[in-house]
């Protein structure tokens, strides 16, 4: 088994593309079992670190990997690793989670969609060179960056939330995950 | 109605909250369909969270989880291919634009269609609610050539998507990609382009108040 930590080579990312494809196309169930075994203990942790107790962390993989089958046809490798897909899928799937950890979703208080801003947005359609950049970039962030990006993005706490949690500022909390973000837009902007 | 030409420019909490999808599901549906349609990759957030997936520590699943998967899939979800059954399956529409929608927002009218189905709310105007969550809808509307909506009014903030075709009213016209907001100030009739249907993807904050007479039938029929 793979240690921890550690994120798919780029060769292995393409084989998985592959994997995804031939379920799609085939209904193969050698490829399907391969993306089952890598991705569904992984799932089952994400779940889990959102406040699914294991048992219902075990469920909800299996259903998102009963989903990955149903939806293979709809994956397109030109726009996201399978990585990327799934975890779309698995996070559409957080809001039973909360309902088990009454956990709420946030409500939009705020627009979220703001008619001006200083920032231009991403326009590149280099999907998988975005996912080789974002996986180099990843590695060369402070732990103290990768940390708050990781609570942010991928667990879904809000600043104030990550603020608490460490028990740092909440201006501490902005600036850095401004830092880290811009960091990362600029390693994609790159060449 | 205020047109809104470029972006949209998320903030960074804001981008997280749609990354991890502790958003609001309406809201995040519509971002989604806004970048789609405008061709923008805002998809950081997202590839940042799928390499964090593949550096995940796996936790053991049961012996059997694989199995059970295949099982599942073997048998073509009993309680799903029921449910599939019973809302009539006219809810389907075939109408030829639908494909030349963003294919994530035409997945998630095809599961809409399964759950409410397109509604008429009067004008030729369909619509379907693709998504409700805490007093926000995002909703798919298809307007006949030429149709006037009703005069309306809002009771809450509007962003209006335009998908296909095109609209105008009287402070402009929307083609596909364009987005119109509107608040309570706002009571506007927009009309449809003369050339072909127009769809829109809308964003309702507590529902439309309608003004004109078939405000009040909507209110009666509880629409």
């Amino acid at each position: 088994m793979r240690p921890a930590g550690e994120t798919l080579s780029e060769p292995e990312r393409e084989h998985f593309c592959d994997l995804l494809d031939a379920v799609a196309a085939n209904q193969d169930r050698e490829a399907y079992s391969e993306l089952f075994a890598y991705y569904a203990p992984r799932l089952k942790s994400y779940l889990v670190r959102l406040g699914a107790d294991p048992g219902s962390a075990e469920e909800i993989a299996q259903d998102v990997m009963v989903t990955v089958w149903r939806k293979a046809s709809l994956f397109d490798r030109t726009q996201a690793s399978v990585s990327t897909w799934i975890f779309r899928i698995a996070r559409n799937r957080r809001i039973d989670v909360y309902r088990r950890a009454k956990k709420p979703a946030l409500d939009p208080e705020e627009p979220m969609i703001l008619p001006a801003g200083v920032e231009a947005p991403d326009a590149r359609v280099d999907a998988l060179d975005d996912e080789v950049r974002v996986r180099e970039a990843l590695k060369d962030l402070p732990e103290e960056q990768l940390s708050m990006l990781k609570l942010a993005f991928y667990e879904g706490l809000s600043h104030r939330e990550i603020a608490d949690r460490l028990d740092v500022p909440l201006g501490t909390v902005k600036s850095r995950i401004r830092l880290a973000f811009v960091k990362m837009k600029s390693r994609l902007a790159d060449e | 109605m205020i047109r809104i030409e470029n972006g949209p420019h998320l903030d960074d909490e804001s981008r997280a909250m749609l990354a991890s999808g502790r958003a609001n599901a309406a809201v995040a549906l519509f971002v989604d369909t806004l970048m789609d349609v405008r061709g923008v990759d805002e998809r950081l957030g997202e590839r940042l969270s799928g390499a964090m997936l593949e550096a995940e520590a796996p936790a053991a699943m049961r012996d059997d989880a694989l199995a059970r998967a295949l099982a599942a899939i073997d048998a073509p979800a009993a309680p799903e291919s029921a449910a599939k059954r019973r809302p009539k399956r006219s809810g389907q529409k075939a109408w030829p634009e639908l494909i030349r929608l963003p294919p994530r927002l035409q997945d998630a009218i095809r599961e809409a269609e399964r759950d409410a189905g397109w509604k008429s709310i009067g004008f030729g105007i369909q619509s379907l609610a693709i998504r409700k969550a805490d007093g926000v809808t995002a909703e798919v509307m298809r307007i006949p050539p030429g149709a006037r909506t009703p005069v309306h009014t809002h009771r809450g903030r509007e962003y209006t998507l335009c998908l296909v075709g095109g609209f105008s009213d009287a402070r402009g016209s929307y083609g596909p990609g364009d987005l119109s907001f509107a608040d309570p100030n706002v009571t506007h009739q927009p009309i449809a382009d003369e050339d072909g249907p127009c769809y829109v993807l809308a964003l309702t904050e507590a529902g439309l108040q309608l003004t004109g007479v078939m405000g009040v039938v909507q209110k009666l029929l509880g629409l």
